[in-house]
């Protein structure tokens, strides 16, 4: 018996070897790629990239435009480092509790907002996000208001056995330590995403009330798929908080929202490697761009119409065509 | 066949100051081939919302099996056994037919997350059955062969086979269709009639609303005719085509019945 797997992509062997490289490759990058500064932007890219997917979840997979998602990046973020700094929690305690913080504000949230059909979901979700950050900007006593907090301490070393420990305090162990939860990431998500309980998100975005009709509780699976992937925003957040020690209302900011949903348009909306690639090219892209100052935002913005005109699905949708392309060019049909 | 499988007591259905539908009821019984026929806007498709729960009900009560079905969501009647296609065709487009066929199984309704994200035996074996039934259905269908086609690339008729191939994966005691030779050709319509008395053949009740009366009148075992949203007439074929109120709001002076008085 073939596996469902099979069903959605054509697999081969190439493929696997590929994805070998790449896992050997992102291993070994920080021996290769030693500078400080590039590992910086490196543990940048795994955290965009595990928020980018995360936003794939609810956006690519179920459809619904969430134009909150940067705030649950931000709420997760705050929460992990209030959790840290003010209840003196380790940050192995407090990642988990930040998330779980953060699923929760996804789930109360989502469950008056993802009864709005259209254009009122998106709609709803950006005077959320737009209303928690200027929350979060204000909030003097809690958040430290406009000046943010500072002073957070790197993750706990991990004791090992004869009295080593795996420390954080080096730019190399935290992109160790955010490329592993890169690859639970994906390991969720595409499990997800290609079980019987998946199907019933892509069901959702193709078709809702036909989704329906085939006895889909639709707004059930649409509070999971919310719920979940505001869960890996807040992971990426807390992370986020971890490693840069501080923590500005700027990181809550509403318009990180469409940061992140550009990482996703450009890298492949509803595709497993799109928020993957998005999220490490566009931040690097915007690295090298730096000289350019505010002219890179309309370079942004110029990419984008151009990807949405030209590869609805991105740099991903782009390759996938080019390959069929030439699979059937030259064979007779 | 005495065994009444869906009835409808005093159904209204008001939009606004509209009346759709107006003190109607019916019944249908297992086994059978319920066609629903009247002119446009006599509220068929509104009676098949009705049933299905896409629309709440102004009056009226529904029982399926002799359970009451009325103000159910539309997913919990579809899991109580009832299955609809939709007047304009509609498939999860950019999805394969083999793809289509697995979200319509009844598993993936019921699929568990956690077990799902943890891969558990329980998954992967629903995932198994789902896919062993998937097949099992494309070959159903007619659309062998065809399974990784994107179900939106598909010619008109095949997208009518598979709709119904999709209603047919939930395994539905019901079988509601709309329309499902509307906007095909006569050749596809062949393949959809016998795919509609193969799914009767195997135990599925099917109402279907149609226009096309050769379809209706041969493949039918009962008629009900509307007209304005109240019943014309209900019963045997050879009954309705010669009602002279279902002949005078529908059918036309001139038709001439098929099949005779038999």
């Amino acid at each position: 018996m073939e596996k469902l797997t099979k069903t959605m992509f054509l697999r081969d062997s190439n493929k696997k070897l590929f994805y070998l490289f790449l896992t050997a490759f992102l291993l070994a990058a920080p021996l290769i790629i030693t500078g400080k500064y590039p590992q910086h932007i490196m543990v940048m890219c795994g955290i965009w990239v595990i928020a980018s997917l995360a936003l794939n979840l609810i956006l690519g997979y179920t459809g619904q435009l969430n134009l909150a998602h940067g705030t649950f990046f931000g709420i997760g973020a705050y929460a992990t480092a209030l959790l840290v700094q003010k209840m003196g929690l380790s940050f192995w305690l407090a990642l988990p509790l930040g998330c779980a913080i953060t699923a929760l504000f996804g789930f109360l949230t989502g469950l008056p907002t993802l009864r709005t059909k259209g254009h009122y979901f998106p709609i709803a979700t950006m005077c959320l996000g737009i209303a928690i950050y200027y929350l979060i900007a204000r909030w003097d006593d809690l958040t430290g208001g406009a000046r943010g907090l500072f002073g957070l301490p790197r993750p706990d070393p991990i004791p090992l056995p004869f009295g080593k420990e795996i420390s954080f305090e080096t730019t190399t162990a935290c992109y160790y330590l955010v490329l592993f939860f890169v690859f639970l990431t994906i390991l969720v998500k595409s499990r997800l995403v290609r079980s019987l309980a998946g199907k019933r998100l892509i069901a959702i975005r193709g078709h809702e009330d036909l989704a329906q009709s085939l006895g889909i509780d639709t707004m059930q699976a649409k509070i999971l798929s919310f719920t979940l992937s505001t869960l890996f925003a807040g992971l990426a957040g807390g992370l986020f908080s971890a490693y840069m020690g501080t923590l500005m209302a700027e990181q809550a900011h509403y318009l990180l929202s469409f940061e992140m949903l550009i990482y996703v348009m450009i890298g492949g909306i509803g595709t497993m490697a799109g928020p993957v690639i998005g999220g490490i090219f566009l931040p690097i892209l915007g690295e090298i761009l730096q000289p350019l100052a505010g002219f890179r935002l309309i370079l942004f913005g110029l990419l984008l119409i151009l990807i949405i005109r030209y590869l609805p699905f991105g740099i991903v949708g782009g390759l996938h065509a080019a390959t069929i392309y030439f699979r059937h060019r030259g064979t007779p049909r | 066949m005495s065994d009444i499988l869906l009835q409808a007591r005093g159904l209204k259905k008001d939009f606004g100051g509209l009346r759709a539908i107006n003190d109607l009821g019916f019944h249908i019984y297992r086994g059978e081939i319920f066609s629903v026929i009247g002119p446009n806007g006599s509220g068929k498709t509104t009676m098949f919302n009705l049933i299905t729960g896409f629309l709440p009900v102004t009056d009226g009560d529904i029982f399926f099996k002799e359970e009451k079905i009325t103000g159910l969501k539309p997913f919990e009647v579809a899991r109580k056994g009832i299955a609809r296609t939709f007047q304009l065709t509609t498939l999860f487009a950019r999805n394969t037919v083999l793809e289509n066929l697995i979200i319509g199984h009844r598993g993936t309704r019921e699929a568990g997350l956690l077990s799902s994200i943890l891969g558990s035996r329980r998954a992967r074996r629903g995932e198994k059955y789902a896919l062993q039934r998937a097949h099992e259905l494309t070959d159903f269908i007619g659309l062998a062969g065809q399974e990784r086609v994107p179900a939106g690339a598909l010619p008109q008729g095949a997208q009518k086979q598979l709709s119904i191939g999709l209603a047919l994966a939930s395994d539905p005691e019901l079988l509601l269709l709309d329309e499902p030779v509307g906007g095909v050709n006569l050749e596809e319509m062949d393949a959809l009639i016998h795919l509609i008395t193969r799914i009767r053949n195997s135990g599925v009740t099917i109402c279907l609303i149609e226009h096309k009366m050769s379809v209706v009148m041969n493949i039918s075992d009962r008629i009900l005719a509307l007209n304005y949203g109240e019943k014309v007439a209900e019963g045997t074929p050879a009954v309705v085509c010669c009602d002279e109120k279902v002949i005078q709001s529908y059918l036309g002076k001139t038709y001439v019945a098929p099949r005779g008085s038999d």
